[in-house]
């Protein structure tokens, strides 16, 4: 398939809003891909080259980008910056600029997919010395050899931002379209969910029909997306829900993780299915060591913990060594971890997650060796049909440091449901306990200017939740109390990197604002409730007409959600559900 | 290693070929000489040069890269007048280039090479083959100068031509195929180039050399021409300009 005739599907898709619609483009699409080069496609219109738990990233910053585009337009390098700021989109820099001097092709040949993708994954192969310029070489080779429209899509891959508005679950659909019907999608979805990989989906579909997803199977070394917790106010509901009984884990407050054992080797994948194996080399070595079988998967959250007192700490001190790639050793040291183990998903090649939690639950315990040492145990966990004792088990865990509980059904129907968030379990929080709903983690996307004793820095900052179906951020709350004074100073400077001329096109504002960010920075809020706006986009239209959804009295808890990417962040929906939520609890 | 020595206008001429396109450039040292693969920065125009041994007046030379800045040594051989001899020798231990010209050695550091790989060259073939003077190709190109930025390559059995149109002016440069060295073709091929590119190629080819020119239809174009005395060999291949 030629890309570009992918790029023109692209076109289409960006010129609609309308789900439906794009959804057919997408299944169009898929239909003009033959089974070799669907992989490719089905990553690439997702923005990337691989799937997420890949180590290998492009590894190519904006800055670099744009001067390729510069040399291959034959245009001076601040020409090109100065478009950038104006525009916000490299794609849409890249179309004007190649619009202007190029569609010329030394090899005579015209790009394909997979040419494409060869050409990228080569650009990503590239280390160490002299990589930069062999980057940028290889890059300009394939920018010469676009069409102004294929460019544009390909500098956004390069870039990593996409962003078409096609999610995961939205290709999820068109693939079960294009190969079986629309009432397959789970299906297909629970295939992308145990292989985190919808390029070997999209292929074992085109290969072997919608029989060829069960021989997909749970392996040993592939990330399977996590289960997510639903959230209700008050553990009297979540019992009612559960029918009367269930079982209640500690919600620590850590980084979420899975180990994949293979015969002594342990490798670690983060919520975000990124490798963190490297950081956390302790934590690998404990989880070998306290493993009685051959191989498996095992789920659980990492907790920094105080040597002194043996006490949890905040995330934060976890968070800071995570991306760390130098003086891990020191880290180590300075912020040892436990990781409290919670579920088993696979074991000596069996698939648990179709099991009920409590035999995983008992299975992971009679595998786990917790008198081996202090980094590997298993989670504080109580089953009972009493709210009294819940409630007690609940401030037992506030105290020991936790976040709260996580019920969890134990039912017979109690599977793990990979990367889907259901009933079967249901968060607990301590912030429910205010009167506030949930802390929130939103994305800086704008900025007022401060005045008085806050000249310099930012008077508020425009806050916003990303629509993950949209695959756009809608603005949600002006948040300008929470700060030290010497947060507020630094923030000019956090945020510099990340200052455009205007609105980034992803973001949907009807506030002004006299900065624009690129989403990027998130940060931990509490607020007082959510409300009607006609201003904020959040939930546009979904209430009520002309409106979106607000949160009112928003205070900045001091965290700064470091890691969480922007399309971590809170979603609208997850509003929209706080939102109806708080609606119940007051009627 | 290298150690080797040269005329002056031999080592001009080679930079002059080299310095149409790339600012910076990496050469292959081997016995038997010294060659060169390099694309602009706008992967617009690829060269291809192989310089043999007989080019210099002495040669030794092993398996090396030199990574050369170009627009330094076309300062450097300005210090040479015609006819002179330049020694150049390659201090691997610096990693500089010691060039020797009369009573002057210039010690020139060397260009990092990891970054600097030869690129592919495409293999395409071109259905139209021609030989002209490199002095008609100049003509033509000043005709279309002061016209358009682009230059259109038209040719069929009986002749090629020039030909620019700009907004309100045109112009068309024929020479029937009596004015040519060669000419074979089949069928009529037009390509568009631009004509700063082409314009520089044309203008690093020595007057009164040969030039053969592979044309196609949409396609990239082919310049090759012998230098130094028919001891060196340079291939030029610029991209089309596709009018869409």
């Amino acid at each position: 398939m030629l890309y570009r005739d992918v790029a023109e599907f692209y076109e289409k898709v960006e010129a609609t809003t309308k789900r439906l619609e794009i959804t057919a483009l997408i299944v169009d699409m898929l239909g003009r891909a033959d089974c070799s080069e669907i992989a490719n496609v089905v990553h690439m219109t997702h923005g990337k080259l691989f799937p997420d738990f890949h180590p290998e990233k492009i590894g190519m910053a904006e800055k670099m980008a744009l001067r390729t585009l510069a040399a291959v337009s034959r245009t001076g390098l601040e020409k090109v910056e100065e478009l950038y700021r104006e525009r916000g989109d490299i794609g849409i820099v890249g179309e004007e600029m190649l619009g202007r001097a190029s569609g010329s092709s030394l090899g005579g040949a015209e790009l394909t997919v997979n040419s494409v993708h060869a050409t990228l994954t080569q650009i990503t192969a590239e280390s160490g010395q002299g990589s930069q310029e062999a980057k940028v070489n290889l890059l300009a080779g394939l920018l010469a050899s676009s069409t102004p429209v294929e460019a544009k899509y390909i500098l956004r891959i390069v870039v990593g931002k996409m962003r078409i508005g096609v999610a995961a679950m939205t290709l999820v659909e068109a693939l079960a379209v294009r190969f079986a019907s629309k009432a397959d999608k789970d299906a297909v979805e629970r295939a992308f969910n145990i292989t985190s990989d919808l390029g070997t989906v999209a292929r074992t579909l085109c290969e072997e029909g919608l029989e060829g997803l069960s021989r997909l199977r749970l392996k040993v070394n592939v990330p399977v997306r996590s289960m997510l917790a639903e959230r209700l106010p008050g553990i009297g509901q979540i019992l009612e829900k559960m029918g009367g009984r269930a079982a209640f884990d500690y919600k620590y407050d850590g980084l979420r993780m899975q180990a994949h054992i293979n015969d002594g080797e342990v490798r670690l994948f983060s919520r975000q299915l990124e490798e963190l194996t490297e950081q956390f080399p302790e934590v690998a070595s404990a989880v070998a060591s306290v493993f009685r079988g051959r191989s498996g998967i095992v789920e659980g959250e990492c907790v920094p913990v105080d040597t002194n007192t043996g006490e949890l700490l905040p995330f934060q001190v976890v968070s800071r060594r995570r991306g760390r790639k130098h003086g891990v050793t020191a880290a180590m040291e300075e912020f040892p971890v436990t990781l409290f183990l919670f579920d088993l998903l696979l074991y000596d090649g069996a698939d648990y997650t179709g099991i009920p939690f409590t035999e995983r639950r008992r299975k992971l315990e009679s595998v786990i060796d917790t008198g081996a040492g202090e980094r590997v145990r298993t989670s504080t966990m109580i089953i009972t049909d009493s709210e009294k004792e819940a409630e007690e088990f609940f401030t037992q865990s506030l105290e020991s440091g936790c976040e709260g509980i996580v019920a969890k059904s134990v039912a017979q129907e109690s599977v793990y449901q990979a990367g889907a968030r259901g009933w079967l379990w249901i968060k607990y929080k301590k912030d429910y306990k205010a009167e506030m709903i949930d802390t929130v983690d939103l994305v800086i996307v704008g900025a007022l200017a401060g005045r008085g004793r806050r000249s310099g820095t930012y008077g508020a900052l425009l806050m916003a939740t990303y629509n993950k179906d949209r695959d756009v951020f809608e603005t949600v709350t002006k948040l300008g109390t929470g700060f030290d004074d010497e947060t507020l100073a630094a923030l000019p400077r956090m945020l510099k990197p990340h200052l455009l001329g205007a609105k980034d096109p992803s973001v949907e504002s009807r506030a002004d604002a006299d900065f624009w960010f690129r989403p990027a920075l998130v940060l931990e809020v509490l607020g007082a409730e959510i409300t009607h706006s006609p201003v904020h986009t959040c939930c546009w239209n979904e209430v009520r007409k002309d409106a979106g959804l607000a949160i009112r009295f928003p205070r900045f808890t001091g965290k700064f959600r470091e890691d969480r990417g922007p399309y971590d962040a809170t979603t609208s929906k997850e509003i929209l559900e706080m939102y109806r939520m708080q609606l119940k609890k007051s009627s | 290693m290298l150690k080797a020595s040269a005329k002056a206008d031999i080592l001009k001429q080679i930079v002059d070929v080299v310095s149409t396109l790339v600012d910076e450039a990496k050469f292959n040292v081997d016995a038997d000489g010294i060659s060169l693969k390099a694309v602009d920065p706008a992967h617009v125009a690829m060269i291809e040069l192989t310089l043999g041994k007989g080019a210099f007046e002495n040669y030794e030379g092993e398996e090396t890269e030199l990574g050369i800045d170009i627009e330094k040594l076309k300062e450097i051989l300005k210090l040479a007048h015609a006819g002179d001899s330049v020694r150049l020798e390659h201090n691997e231990d610096k990693n500089q280039l010691i060039i020797k010209i009369g009573a002057v050695t210039r010690r020139m550091s060397l260009v990092d090479t990891a970054g600097m790989s030869d690129p592919k060259v495409p293999n395409i073939e071109l259905p139209t083959t021609m030989k002209l003077k490199a002095e008609e190709l100049n003509y033509g190109i000043k005709a279309s100068e002061s016209v358009s930025d682009h230059i259109a390559l038209v040719a069929d059995e009986t002749s090629f031509e020039m030909s620019s149109e700009g907004d309100s002016d045109s112009v068309d440069y024929k020479l029937p195929k009596e004015k040519l060295l060669q000419l074979e073709a089949k069928g009529k091929v037009r390509s568009l180039f631009p004509l700063d590119y082409f314009s520089n190629m044309a203008k690093a080819i020595s007057s009164g050399s040969e030039v053969k020119l592979n044309l196609g239809n949409n396609y990239p174009v082919k310049l090759e021409f012998e230098i130094a005395g028919g001891n060196g060999h340079v291939r030029y291949l610029l991209a089309p300009r596709v009018e869409s």
